[in-house]
């Protein structure tokens, strides 16, 4: 470890801890401050804590494995982020602002009922927490490793920073710290690419050391199911992702929300290319035996002097914290209007709601906590509940924001939302997969994602012609 | 049945909703333009892999 690393860490904390505060005491009075931020953030906040949402410790080390086994065609899947990001901005993320929602699973009760809004919940939590615990963990492990403390010490280190800055500052200081995090996690990550490359002697001399042309070509070695099913993976979690959703309920305007996530997508697009080129960088180093997880920590200790090596650990604690952050934040939120203020209090005053708000963020965190220690896949954990809600809640939210005649199909929504999660669920379970790029990662035969959403654009086709519709207008609590 | 929304949301005004805002077509179009926007990004690293590759 190297002396100059504890006080930069040290710098570093006390910055985000002090903006948390700072928000507290300036920014947060009610629970909707806490929440979305009073709905008054401009667009470049929201851009930049988009991206850096994507951008997390698990991404830097895992998709940097990808790029190690499968080259550039890796992108296929993390651009499909990106894509799927700029695509939801332009088209549904207005609509969804005009909703006037904290959270996702609230959209569904707008238009349907309290039970849509349940089945959307229990996906969209599920989601959430597997990668709330994978993300505790991932942050835990590197931050145990730099700066030569225990795995638990790591941990609490982890949960009580994260825990005390979003419990504190709720959305205002996430964004504030997401777009820091984000400049610092691309300052790390673009200097480390550039030296590798440098200390390799140039792109040329890379593409002759790795001699693997496959790694350098369109479809690399997958199949075309194989790549259709990544690409919809990201795509469809960029357009259920709640934490995402919920900085554009932040926005100040529906068209500033929008602006806000064509920044944010088009960051993601173009930031995502790093992680495969590293991966390419690390074959030419360190041969092709090296393990697909440890390239991108290698290089950083190859590359990196006591400076740049710091500004990476800071990029990677950072690209945790940012994602940590988020899905916390999300949960606390979930807990606190979708649970505690529909079912249990619905007069709760605001003082009440900003105090429930403030210990849903630090049950869920701990219930993450503890969570981590029992599933040891990280990447799975992410991935478990985000197949989940890209395979059946996106396609029903797609659905119902584009095409107004589905909001009166109540029946044939919850029957799609409830049919494809089961299909995810047991395709899951039962599909053909292998294990590729390391220890974390599953190449699957035919993605459930893409069952998921087969069967639910099938169940919302022939539900939209044999249900009678609902007429949305005459329901009475529309009106008051 | 659920009825949709619960007392005390401000009305959903369907009109509003949807006004000024782009139709699934249009969706389906701009999917596809962002599409080749991204691919011509990846294109752009794959050519120049071939371009410096000996």
């Amino acid at each position: 470890m190297n002396e100059i690393l504890w006080p930069l860490v040290a710098l570093y904390l006390i910055v985000v801890v002090g903006i948390g505060v700072w928000s507290a005491k300036r920014r947060v009075s009610t629970y909707e401050d806490m929440t979305v931020a009073g709905r008054s953030v401009g667009p470049w906040l929201i851009g930049c804590s988009v991206a850096a949402t994507w951008i997390n410790g698990v991404t830097l080390i895992t998709i940097t494995g990808f790029g190690k086994s499968f080259g550039l065609s890796s992108y296929w899947h993390t651009s499909a982020v990106g894509i799927g990001t700029l695509w939801i901005g332009i088209f549904l993320i207005p609509r969804m602002w005009k909703l006037r929602v904290i959270t996702t699973p609230q959209i569904l009760e707008r238009f349907f009922g309290p039970t849509h809004r349940l089945v959307a919940l229990g996906v969209a939590m599920l989601r959430d927490f597997g990668a709330t615990a994978g993300t505790i963990g991932a942050t835990a492990i590197v931050t145990s490793a730099a700066l030569d403390i225990s795995l638990f010490t790591a941990l609490v280190l982890t949960y009580f920073i994260t825990v005390l800055y979003v419990a504190l500052g709720g959305m205002w200081a996430v964004l504030l710290t997401d777009t820091i995090q984000f400049f610092i996690i691309v300052l790390g990550t673009v200097l480390l690419l550039v030296l590798s490359i440098v200390n390799l002697g140039g792109l040329g001399a890379m593409v002759e050391k790795v001699d693997e042309p496959a790694l350098f070509s369109f479809t690399g070695n997958f199949e075309a199911l194989e790549i259709l099913g990544w690409f919809s993976m990201g795509f469809f979690l960029a357009c259920g992702y709640q934490s995402l959703a919920q900085r554009a309920f932040s926005a100040s305007s529906a068209g500033v929300a929008r602006r806000g996530f064509i920044y944010g997508g088009f960051l993601t697009i173009l930031w995502y290319i790093i992680p495969a080129l590293l991966g390419v960088a690390g074959i030419a180093f360190f041969g092709k035996e090296v393990e697909a997880d440890q390239v991108f920590l290698n290089l950083s200790g190859q590359m990196a002097g006591p400076y740049l090596g710091s500004i990476i650990f800071i990029a990677i604690l950072s690209a945790n914290m940012s994602t940590l952050s988020s899905t916390i934040g999300t949960m606390g939120s979930n807990v606190t209007v979708d649970i505690y203020q529909r079912f249990i209090d619905p007069k709760a005053g605001a003082s009440r709601m900003l105090l429930v708000s403030r210990l849903s963020i630090l049950l869920t965190a701990v219930l993450a906590c503890v969570t981590y220690y029992y599933i040891p896949l990280l990447l799975e954990l992410f991935f478990a509940g985000g197949r989940l809600v890209a395979g059946s809640l996106s396609p029903v939210l797609i659905a119902v924001l584009l095409f107004p005649s589905m909001r009166r199909k109540s029946r044939t929504v919850l029957a799609a939302l409830a049919v494809s999660a089961a299909v995810v669920i047991v395709s899951q379970a039962v599909t053909p997969r292998e294990l590729k790029a390391g220890a974390s990662f599953f190449v699957w035969a035919l993605d459930p994602v893409l069952m998921g959403v087969l069967v639910s654009t099938v169940v919302l086709v022939v539900g939209k012609r044999l249900e009678r519709s609902n007429d949305l207008q005459s329901q009475p609590s529309r009106s008051q | 049945m659920d009825k949709p929304g619960r007392p005390g949301d401000p009305p959903l005004n369907l009109d509003q909703l949807d006004r000024n805002e782009p139709s699934w077509q249009r969706a389906a179009i701009g999917f596809i333009l962002i599409f080749l926007t991204a691919g011509a990004f990846y294109i752009f690293w794959i050519l120049l892999f071939r371009l410096v590759s000996p």
